[in-house]
């Protein structure tokens, strides 16, 4: 199972991705909310997406909105 | 995910809610404050636990924390030079998310003082507030560069 993971704060980030990863899923990151809704917007994009809720660019609960451009609505969890 | 996602984020939230429940031992949060000189600064054994015992992990994450650190008090700083409030609250916070994946609470807890400073607006003791967020790191970056990562077996 794919997981996106959204944070700007990197040490956060890295030590999700690498439980998640150990734990065997194939995860991706990206540090702010543009890059986490461009991704999201892909044909295969991830069916989980874990976000901040604040982030440069773009917001989390923004990220969450932006469903018009989606193929696929993953499950959101937001954290703050 | 239930093994493993504890240990993550939702922390912010409980901090925000109930930080005397979460650690009453920790000067400056609860009611049973407790001298600082009884607390370490950091505490390895319960980020080694975080980590899953990774020593590669656990020092690329003190690389992280030494790159970014410098900006973010860069910003802390100007904001507490300025009285403002609202970049205060932010930054403390974010750097208090950081200092708690790092098992360093006591670090955290004064990024905790300083963010509900900002958040109530309560600027009176600001600059001690500050300084003593400022020795708390000085204090957790003598402890990473003290700390020498074992190679994997």
């Amino acid at each position: 199972m794919r997981i996106l993971i959204a944070d700007d704060e990197e040490i956060s980030r890295r030590l999700l991705e690498n439980t998640l990863t150990k734990a065997g899923y194939d995860v991706t990151s990206v540090g702010n909310g543009l890059e986490a809704a461009e991704l999201l917007c892909n044909g295969d994009s991830p069916r989980l997406a874990l976000l901040d809720w604040q982030m440069p660019e773009l917001d989390g609960p923004t990220v969450c909105r932006m469903d018009a451009k989606r193929k696929i609505n993953p499950a959101f969890i937001l954290s703050g | 995910l239930a093994p493993h996602v504890p240990y993550f984020r939702c922390w912010d939230r409980r901090i925000s809610r109930s930080a005397a429940e979460i650690w009453p031992n920790v000067s400056g949060l609860g009611a049973h404050k407790v001298s600082t000189a009884t607390t370490s600064v950091l505490n390895i054994e319960d980020l080694l636990r975080r980590v899953d015992d990774d020593h590669e992990l656990l020092a690329e994450l003190f690389f992280i924390f030494k790159t970014v650190f410098p900006t973010h008090l860069q910003h802390l700083r100007e904001a507490v030079a300025h009285k403002a409030s609202r970049q205060i609250e932010t930054e403390s916070h974010t750097l208090k998310g950081m200092l708690l994946n790092l098992s360093a609470s006591r670090a955290a807890a004064a990024a905790y003082e300083l963010e509900q400073m900002g958040r109530n607006q309560q600027l009176e003791n600001l600059n001690l507030a500050f300084t003593g967020f400022q020795a708390e790191v000085e204090a957790l970056l003598t402890q990473m560069d003290g700390y020498v990562v074992e190679p994997q077996p």
